[in-house]
Parts: structure tokens; C-alpha cells; sequence
């Protein structure tokens, strides 16, 4: 609502309050003050006696309700146009509404009647489906009492609302000293706060759980859909609990760039709608689903975490995002991305240990799908961009085969490069989402028209896959512990069933990486060269140098890496037709106590180069308690056997380690 | 004269009266070679005549036959190859004087398969220097059109193009980077096809680009084009470009039925100024006797198509800079043609970001094209916008502007099937008042060269512009 129809709402509102204070007041002296006047004979207001002195008591006490209720509204509505002035002037904070929910919070919990008890802390833990009034799909502002309906006339006195906005602000509070974000009050007895303040302990043999994630926020995105369509939660409560989940963690972490509460819940609203209505559901009903922030969003911001597109909003969605939405997701906001999803640092946080990378170009996807701000996220993988926080943050990390799934739509990287990849937290989910996006699309010249799997299935069915294991430029180049964790790993799915053998590696990889770094500076190089050649000095430090490589890279250089790459495709494609799936270390090592670079790629590279498919699996936990994980790749549109593989190695692992948020 | 009649034949022809004994291979060989040696000064077509290694093959191919081993059509056949491909102990120039002394140790791969299908070498056919189509000094002799000895017989396979339609060999390889089959082809009245990208060997042939080289046959006939293609194809493991995919037995095929072939004319190359007109209405002709054969004719769009010259050129000159750089790094550049030395050098100082470009062009061409071919089976357009142009008395790129008008040249009608690794044949179609041939252009799906000689083959049969010869031949 704008400010202007904000302000005639409130002028009428007090117009209406003065009016009934006056003519109640009136009605009072006409009816008590004439008898005054008749008994006592002149205009004056004139009491004697214990009825005088009752009517006068009950006119005071009106008078001091009529002032409370004026103190009372006038006190929040001052609170949130002094946030959204401060919010206006601080934007660059990052969390969107952060701040303003802070003030807001922090004047509610100075309104009297804030006693907590047992009554409503128990209601909290039990999930209580009736949404508190913070929570409510507000409208800018709220006045409960005096707008003009029936419902609300007939608690124009206030005392109904006494009591709702009582049960509210006694759950509010609970609620908030229960979270362990710190917003407000830093130093409550939170055990999660006080654990995430402590250095993270050596490989914790109990999962890491805070005691007030919801139920609903460990669901994964197929668990969330099945749920949502058997009505056993609602789609609303879902994205509430997802924005909550926000609303607390996303001041530290920050991984979002951009949430519209509203939307997401009117969006939730229209799916619970839906569902009420036995219409046909979509696989993905009702899940809010982060988005990275290079994915073009119609009418909303698309900044590709750059100065250089701060005010573009595109006018339509990205194709992968519209069969998302199609299959009934919500989307639920933009995630961070390093700029233009290239090598310079990100301000997102690892869960794990905030002194540690968290990884990128997909950073806000990763850290939001780790820290179960929602269940799945999509990213984009150039060189290493999604598999590689993917396995720093302990999650799921998925990218097809090149072409598999539409580009259209997202801010190019680099033309040979370039690959839709998603964020999510079971094997199962890769495969929902790869089955929702995957196909040809005429607008993406570059899409396959290869026949698409039946992912879900090969989900379902899994079995011991035949394994390659590549030690040359893989393994051999991985850290002493992450050898020796693959090793055990290899070890646990061999005796599972898995038959595990040594795959030569060509000659061919010794280049592939080299020349794909010089594919990717010139293709990014032509992409950005008319915005770089006006305002270099807005792109950072680590894209500006690339751009610069690039433009100044002369054909034959880039041709030369173009046919040596052809041919380490073809190398690859030969490799992996001689097993199910290849195995390597998802990472040389764990994430690195270094928050200036996102880690190093070199074991996501030659598959994007060669563009065949990857997953990355959480596996265990390092001494530095980040996460460890491996590396699955597959024969070009083999995902049903990639996704098979990989189900079937996430059942034998049993990876159920948590970050400590 | 009765040999000279022998040169007359089809190469198919040839063969079948070879296998039957009416002929011996080594009669044909002699024909051929002393046509060489009377008429081949008119033309230039050969760099090297290998009149030893012809009737030694010969003689091979003789022996052979009459121990009732056949070893396919062409057994015995005399075939002359570009001199683009490695050929042992025959020195091999790729037309330049930088390797007149280059003499390999190894045959290329297609020609081991000329050997094993049993064919006999005449020699090795002149070509463009480099095989870049702009070169303007031929060191081997000035390649002549047989059809018009003032005019080019096109590049850069002139000698192929020369050669098989003088009656010079009975069939011819050539390569095809940027159009160089099918435009001798369609200069010279011949049938000549660019396969598949990936399906003929590179190994043992010079390079020009890597991602669009092709080698393919010119000959006079549809059959010999087929059977001479089938001979060379075939997953190579020393070319890793190459498919594995299986050479089907593309003459069976030939039978004249083309009911129901759905074949598309490309509106932006028929329909346009840029072509002579008499190339557009033999061209139309064709499509209409096509369509009398049976075959649905439809108009098809590819907006892109007239973009193809500049993408392709761009691409071309930087890979072709690229596979040449020790030449073009050193002293040695001043030994090439002026020509190849202006789009050389141009080629290598292309700015990745300006290659890049034109990659993205041409996977966004590809695309329509393939979304075309969804809808047909063929793609009709002419092979060259004009017939055989004159010989130039210059070079040609003198200034800037002339090296900037290259990019849009007329190289944008057999650019789009290069750049988007199709196949595509150039099959003479009629000939203009002047009495130049005119070729039609027909592309296809990959590996799909079957239905491209089903086309062909069909329109040749209605039609019989293969009786006319070049004047004096």
C-alpha cells in the first residue's frame, strides 16, 4: 500500500475515533449532563453525591481507554515509518526488511502485557497452525480496530482485540527469545546461540539439531510437495516457517538478496487455495524454492550481484523458473550470487563456521538450502559453481549435461560453459527437479533435443553401481585428509555392493583446465565487453581482471583451446562409457578458513568443460567440522544412471550431519 | 578415338567393364594418362602426374580381377585426388611452394581406402595455395574452367573440378572447408558432395579448420560420387573426429523414387537479388521437376542464412592462422600468396571475443537450420549464386575495403551447411545462355547423404544436362 493512501487510512481512522469519542461523549452529556444542569440548575458541571461520582469515574476511565488505544496505535505506526525511512537509507544492509522487523519487534516487545508462560511456550512447540498476528499476512498497516467491517466494528471497543493481540504478543515473544538469530535480544539462554558463539567441536557424534527448527523446514522439496498435497501442512505455514527461518538467520548469514514476504505468501495462499479445491497439483505444489540471483524474474530485481546491474528488472521469468512455477513451486526469493557469478569473494556466510567460505558463484543458494531456509535453490555452474558449494555447505549439488536443461534466461557467464545446476538436500530432489526442467527449448540455441529420462524412477530403483574411481589430477591432487576420507568412503560402498575399479586418465586432462579458464575469460570478455568498456571500474577486482584477459586473448589462442577441449570431450565420453559412474573427491579439500576467495573449483572444471553430468553428495564431516563430500559423473544424458548411482550411494552413506544454526 | 572413348565412361562404368574384362584396368590407365599429357596444358589441372604408380596400380587392380577378387565399383578405376592429401613417396604441395619438396612417408587415411578399394592414381590434382579460395598465383599453372577457358573452374578443388569435367580421371577427391567441393562442383557442372562433418578421415590432410574440414568426391555422375564416397568413409580411430557410425552402401539406394521426399526451398537464398537470374530460374526449373518426380516442395526460412559469409570467414581465416601460425610467425609468410598472406595475417590478429561471437552466430544458425530439417528432408538452394566467374587479372584485396568486402562474399551460399556440419551436394542443374553450368545445392540431416543422393539421383535421370560436354573435350 503507498504511503499516501497509508496516511488517508490513518486520518480517517482517527477522524472516526474522535468522532465516536465525541459523540459517545456528547450522547453522555446529553443524557446524564442535563439531569446535572436540571438538578443543580446552571451549566456548570456540577457533581455531588456517590452517582455523580460513579458517572464521572466511568467518563474518566472512557476517556483514559479512548487515549490508550490513540497511544497504542500511534506508538508501532511511528515504529514502522521510522524503520522503513531507516531501512530506505541503510539498503545496502542486505536482508531484506531486517532491520525493519527489528524495530518493529523491538517496540512490540516493550508494549506491556509481555508476560511469558508456560501456556504459550507450549503452544509454540506444538506447532501451533494458527499463525501468530506478527506472522499474519499483514498489510502495511494494520488496525485492527477501527477498520469498517462488521467483524471489526463489533470489536470497536477493543476488548475481543484485547485479547487476540495479547495471545499475540505473549507468542510473538516466545518465539523470538526462542530463535537463535540474536535479533533482538543477544544473550538470551538460546542453546543454539550459545553453541554457534563456542568453535564448532570435532566431528560431534549426535546430528547437530537447534532445538526450534520446525518440523517443516527438515522436509525436503519432494517430502514438502507430498505433504502439501496430502494436506498434512499447508503451503502457507511452509513459506512462513521458510520466512521465519529467514526473518532470524539471514542477519548472519546472508545469503538472500532479495524476499518479498507478501508475494511469497499470497502465492502460498493461492496454492493452499488449490489444494482446498481438489485441482490438479503440480509435482513441486506449494514449495518455496530460492532462487540464484542471475535468473531473470519478471518485475523483480536481477542484479547478477553487480554495481553494473543494480537497477535492471527483467520482464519475464527464466524458462527453468517457469517450469518450476508451472510444476507449482513458489519462488521464494533471490539468492546471492559472487558477481556476474564469477571468482570474486561473496558476502554470504558458511553455516558450518562463518570464518570459512562458503563457497560460489551459488553461495546464496548453498548456504540457504544448508541452513534449511528452504529446501532446494537453483544455481549455475561455469567452472565449479554449484557442485562446489554444494559440497562445502554439506548439501546436494546437481548439474546435467550441458544443454539439458534450458538457458533461457539467465545472465550468461560463458557461451560453451554455462549450465542450469540446483541446491538441494537429497538425491531424490536433484531428480524431481531435473525432470520438471529438463527438455529442449527453441529460444536456447544450444539446448538438446536428446529424449529426457525417466529421473524419478532411476531414483527409486537404485543399485550398486559399477564405479571408476580417477586417481590422475583427482584424486592424487586432493589434501592427505580428503584421500583418506574417500578411501574409507570407497571402502563402505564397495562392501555395500558397489564394484569399484581404476580408470585410466588421457593426457588430455592436463590441459583442460588451463583452456578452459581461457574460454571462459573470452566468452565472458564478449559478453560483458560494452558495459566493461563504459564502467570497468563498477565490475571487482577478480571479474575485472578476467575481463581484461579476455578482450585482450587473440582468436587463435581461443581456437586452439576450443579443439583442445573437443577433444578431451571426446576423451571423457570414451571414459565414461567404461563404467556407471566415475568417482572423485568432490573438493582438493574442505572449505578453507579464507572468506577472500570461494575455494578452488579445479575437480568441478573439466566436467563443465566437457559438459558431462555431476553430482556432488555430502559424505562426512572433516576435523575442521566442514563438510566433505564426493563426486559422481556420468556419460553424456546418463542422468537416470548418474541419479541412480547417487541414490544409491546417499543410502549407504546415511549423511545426516546438520550446520549449527 | 577408342581409348579416348574409354575416358568417357562413368567411373561406374568403368568399373563394371573392368570387372566384366571388356576392358583392362591398364587400357584406362593409358587412355587417361595420355589425355593428360595432350590436353591437361589447356587446364592445369594436375601438379603431379604419377605415371609409374598409375600403371602399377593398374597392372595390381588386372591381376586381381582375373583371380576373380573384386574388391569393389571402383576396382581399377583411375581417380586423381587433391593435393591436399598425404600421399607416400608422392610429393604432396598442398598447392604452395613452401612444400613443393614435402614428400610424406604415410598415405592419409582416405587414401590407404582409395588403395584398398583398388583404384588407380593418376596424380595429384592443383588446388588453391593453402586451399584458401581467395589465393590469386597458382606456382602449379593458372587451373582453367573446361567449359570456359577465360573463367575459374572454382576453389579451392579447381584441379578436381578441372580435371574430372575435361575427362582427365574418372572421378576426384576434393575438400571442402568453406565450400571448396561444391564450388568447383557447381562451376564446372560435376556432382560433388561435402559429407557430414565427422564422417570422412581427416588424418594424413592438411588442415584449414578444425571444426568444419571435410574431404568428399567430384565426379560426373551421382552413382560415382556415391560409390567414391563410400569408399573413403568411415570411423577413423586416428581422427577422433570422426563417428562411428555405419556406411551404408549409398548406390543400393539409387533407385529414382523420391515420392513423398519432403525437399524445402530456402526463401533467403533462392528469392534474392544476389542471384544471377538465370541462376534462380534454373534453379526453380529444378525444383519444379523435382516436385513433377514426386517430391513435396515447400518454403522454408532460415533468417540467419544471410549472415553466413561473415561467420564463416571470421571463423575460417582464424583457424586457418591458427594451423599455420609457424608460417605466419617467420620469413616464410612472404612465400605465400599475397591473398593468403592478407587473410592469414587477418585471420590471426581476430580478437577471441570477435570469434566467440561468431561461434554463438553459428550455434544459433545451426539451430535453425536443424529446426528447417524438421519439417523437410532436404534443403534446396543454388551452390553459387553466379556460374564460373572470370579469371581475375589482379589480386583482388588491394586495400582495407576489399578485405572488408571479403568477409561478405559469395562464400555465404555454401557457408551455412559448413558451419552448421551438414551435408550437402552441388548437382549441375542447367546452364545459362553463355552456356556456363549452374549448380543446385541440396543439404541434409547429418549422416543423411542417402536421401541427398536419392535427390540427385533422381533429378539426373529426369534430366540430362550431363550429355552436354565442354566445348573441345
Amino acid at each position: 500500500m503507498t504511503r499516501t493512501r497509508e496516511y488517508i487510512r490513518v486520518a480517517i481512522q482517527l477522524a472516526v475515533e474522535a468522532s465516536l469519542f465525541a459523540t459517545v461523549g456528547s450522547l453522555f452529556w446529553i443524557a446524564i449532563g442535563r439531569q446535572v444542569v436540571q438538578t443543580q440548575g446552571s451549566t456548570a458541571w456540577n457533581y455531588a453525591g456517590g452517582g455523580d461520582a460513579f458517572f464521572h469515574f466511568f467518563v474518566g476511565i472512557i476517556q483514559l481507554y479512548l487515549l490508550y488505544r490513540l497511544v497504542r496505535w500511534a506508538v508501532p505506526f511511528t515504529a514502522r515509518r521510522t524503520a522503513q525511512t531507516v531501512d530506505g537509507s541503510l539498503k545496502d544492509l542486505g536482508s531484506y526488511g531486517g532491520v525493519r522487523e527489528r524495530m518493529l519487534a523491538a517496540f512490540r516487545d516493550r508494549m506491556p502485557l509481555r508476560t511469558p508462560n508456560a501456556h504459550t511456550t507450549d503452544a509454540v512447540q506444538r506447532g501451533d497452525q494458527n499463525s501468530d498476528v506478527s506472522e499474519r499476512p499483514r498489510r502495511k498497516f494494520s488496525m485492527p480496530a477501527f477498520s469498517l467491517s462488521r467483524q471489526k466494528l463489533t470489536s470497536l471497543v477493543g476488548l475481543g482485540n484485547i485479547w487476540a493481540n495479547l495471545r499475540g504478543r505473549l507468542r510473538l515473544h516466545s518465539e523470538t527469545t526462542a530463535d537463535a538469530s540474536g535479533a533482538v535480544d543477544l544473550g538470551e539462554t538460546s542453546e543454539s546461540v550459545a553453541q554457534s558463539a563456542q568453535p564448532t567441536p570435532a566431528r560431534p557424534t549426535q546430528p547437530r539439531r537447534p532445538a526450534m527448527i520446525p518440523q517443516a523446514l527438515e522436509m525436503t522439496a519432494a517430502e514438502a510437495a507430498r505433504a502439501i498435497a496430502k494436506r498434512e501442512i499447508t503451503a502457507t505455514r511452509l513459506a512462513e516457517a521458510c520466512l521465519g527461518r529467514i526473518d532470524s538467520l539471514d542477519e548472519q548469514l546472508k545469503a538472500w538478496v532479495y524476499v518479498d514476504r507478501e508475494s511469497v505468501l499470497e502465492a502460498a495462499a493461492a496454492a493452499d487455495k488449490a489444494v482446498l479445491e481438489r485441482r490438479p497439483l503440480g509435482p513441486l505444489h506449494g514449495v518455496p524454492i530460492g532462487v540464484k540471483d542471475i535468473y531473470y524474474t519478471a518485475g523483480i530485481p536481477t542484479r547478477a550481484g553487480s554495481e553494473v546491474y543494480k537497477d535492471f528488472v527483467p520482464d519475464y521469468d527464466a524458462a527453468s523458473l517457469t517450469m518450476l512455477k508451472r510444476a507449482g513451486a513458489l519462488m521464494l526469493g533471490k539468492a546471492v550470487t559472487t558477481e556476474f557469478a564469477c571468482l570474486d569473494p561473496s558476502p554470504t556466510f558458511n553455516p558450518w563456521n562463518p570464518a570459512h567460505t562458503p563457497g560460489g558463484s551459488s553461495s546464496g543458494s548453498a548456504v540457504a538450502v544448508a541452513s534449511r531456509m528452504c529446501p532446494a535453490a537453483l544455481g549455475s555452474q561455469t567452472v565449479g559453481s554449484v557442485l562446489r558449494p554444494a559440497a562445502y555447505n554439506g548439501i546436494v549439488g546437481f548439474k546435467p549435461t550441458f544443454g539439458r536443461v534450458s538457458r533461457y534466461g539467465v545472465v550468461p557467464v560463458s557461451w560453451n560453459l554455462d549450465t542450469v545446476g540446483w541446491l538441494v538436500r537429497s538425491v531424490e530432489d536433484a531428480a524431481l527437479l531435473l525432470q520438471i526442467t529438463a527438455g529442449p527449448d527453441s529460444s536456447d540455441p544450444v539446448s538438446s533435443r536428446e529424449p529426457v529420462g525417466d529421473y524419478l524412477s532411476a531414483v527409486h530403483a537404485p543399485s550398486a553401481p559399477r564405479i571408476g574411481l580417477l586417481r590422475r589430477y583427482f584424486y592424487e591432487n586432493a589434501d592427505t585428509e580428503t584421500r583418506r576420507h574417500l578411501d574409507q568412503v570407497a571402502e563402505q560402498l564397495s562392501r555395500a555392493g558397489a564394484a569399484i575399479e581404476e580408470l585410466p586418465m588421457p593426457d588430455s586432462i592436463d590441459t583442460a583446465f588451463d583452456d578452459q579458464r581461457l574460454v571462459m575469460a573470452v566468452e565472458a570478455a564478449a559478453f560483458h565487453e560494452p558495459m566493461y568498456r563504459t564502467q570497468a571500474e563498477d565490475y571487482q577486482p577478480k571479474l575485472r581482471a578476467m575481463l581484461a584477459d579476455g578482450l585482450a586473448t587473440d582468436g587463435i589462442n581461443y581456437s586452439r583451446a576450443l579443439e583442445r577441449r573437443r577433444l578431451f570431450t571426446d576423451d571423457m565420453r570414451q571414459l565414461s562409457a567404461r563404467c556407471d559412474v566415475m568417482l572423485t573427491p568432490a573438493t582438493p579439500a574442505p572449505s578453507q578458513p579464507d572468506r577472500t576467495n570461494t575455494g578452488d573449483p579445479a575437480f568441478q572444471g573439466p566436467w563443465t568443460s566437457c559438459g558431462l553430468p555431476a553430482i556432488s553428495l555430502p559424505s562426512g564431516l572433516a576435523q575442521s567440522g566442514l563438510p566433505m563430500g564426493l563426486q559422481l559423473v556420468a556419460s553424456p544424458f546418463a542422468e537416470s544412471r548418474l541419479l541412480s548411482a547417487a541414490s544409491w550411494c546417499e543410502g549407504v552413506m546415511g549423511f545426516d550431519q546438520r550446520p549449527p544454526v | 578415338m577408342a581409348d579416348t572413348n574409354l575416358c568417357y565412361l562413368s567411373a561406374t562404368e568403368l568399373g563394371e567393364k573392368i570387372a566384366a574384362g571388356e576392358i583392362s584396368s591398364l587400357e584406362a590407365t593409358e587412355a587417361y594418362l595420355e589425355r593428360i599429357g595432350r590436353l591437361d596444358g589447356n587446364y592445369s589441372s594436375y601438379i603431379t602426374v604419377t605415371p609409374d604408380r598409375a600403371r602399377e596400380d593398374a597392372r595390381r587392380a588386372d591381376a586381381e580381377i582375373a583371380a576373380g577378387n573384386r574388391r569393389g565399383p571402383l576396382h581399377g578405376v583411375p581417380v586423381a585426388v587433391k593435393d591436399q592429401f598425404d600421399t607416400a613417396g608422392i610429393p604432396t604441395t598442398n598447392g604452395s611452394t613452401i612444400l613443393s619438396e614435402n614428400i610424406p612417408d604415410t598415405d592419409a587415411t582416405i587414401m590407404t581406402r582409395l588403395r584398398e578399394a583398388g583404384t588407380v592414381l593418376l596424380g595429384k590434382l592443383n588446388m588453391s595455395e593453402y586451399a584458401s579460395g581467395d589465393a590469386f598465383r597458382h606456382p602449379y599453372g593458372r587451373p582453367r574452367n573446361p567449359w570456359d577457358a577465360r573463367r575459374n573452374p572454382g576453389t579451392s578443388s579447381s584441379g578436381s573440378g578441372a580435371a574430372t569435367a575435361a575427362f582427365l580421371c574418372a572421378t576426384s577427391l576434393g575438400e571442402d572447408t568453406g565450400g571448396s567441393i561444391r564450388g568447383p562442383a557447381a562451376f564446372c557442372g560435376l556432382v560433388g558432395i561435402r559429407p557430414t562433418f565427422g564422417l570422412v578421415s581427416r588424418h594424413g590432410v592438411f588442415g584449414a579448420s578444425w571444426s568444419m574440414d571435410t574431404a568428399g568426391p567430384i565426379s560426373r555422375t551421382v552413382v560415382d560420387c556415391a560409390n567414391t564416397l563410400e569408399t573413403i568413409a568411415g570411423h577413423d580411430p586416428n581422427d577422433r573426429q570422426t563417428w562411428d557410425v555405419t556406411v551404408p552402401n549409398y548406390a543400393a539406394s539409387l533407385d529414382g523414387n523420391i515420392q513423398g521426399l519432403k525437399i524445402g526451398i530456402v526463401t533467403e537464398r533462392v528469392h534474392t537479388d544476389a542471384n544471377d537470374p538465370e541462376v534462380r530460374d534454373a534453379v526453380i526449373a529444378a525444383t519444379e521437376v523435382l516436385g513433377g518426380l514426386g517430391a513435396e516442395v515447400r518454403e522454408v526460412s532460415i533468417p540467419l542464412i544471410v549472415n553466413s559469409s561473415e561467420i564463416s570467414y571470421g571463423i575460417i581465416s582464424n583457424d586457418a592462422a591458427m594451423l599455420n601460425w609457424d608460417i605466419i610467425s617467420t620469413e616464410r609468410l612472404r612465400e605465400l600468396d599475397h591473398n593468403n598472406q592478407v587473410r592469414l595475417l587477418m585471420g590471426s590478429v581476430i580478437p577471441a571475443t570477435a570469434y566467440q561471437k561468431s561461434m554463438r552466430l553459428r550455434d544459433a544458425l545451426r539451430r535453425q537450420i536443424l529446426t528447417a530439417l524438421d519439417d523437410v528432408d532436404a534443403l534446396i538452394m543454388p551452390a553459387s549464386s553466379v556460374p564460373a566467374t572470370l579469371i581475375p587479372e589482379t589480386t583482388g584485396l588491394g586495400t582495407k575495403e576489399d578485405v572488408i568486402a571479403g568477409f561478405k562474399g559469395r562464400r555465404g551460399f555454401p557457408a551455412p551447411f559448413n558451419l552448421a556440419n551438414l551435408p550437402a551436394l552441388s548437382i549441375n542443374c542447367g546452364f545459362t545462355a553463355s552456356g556456363l553450368p549452374i549448380g543446385l545445392q541440396i543439404a541434409g540431416r547429418a549422416f543423411d547423404e542417402t536421401t541427398l543422393f536419392r535427390l540427385a539421383y533422381a533429378y539426373e535421370q529426369a534430366t540430362d544436362w550431363g550429355e552436354r560436354r565442354p566445348p573441345g573435350v
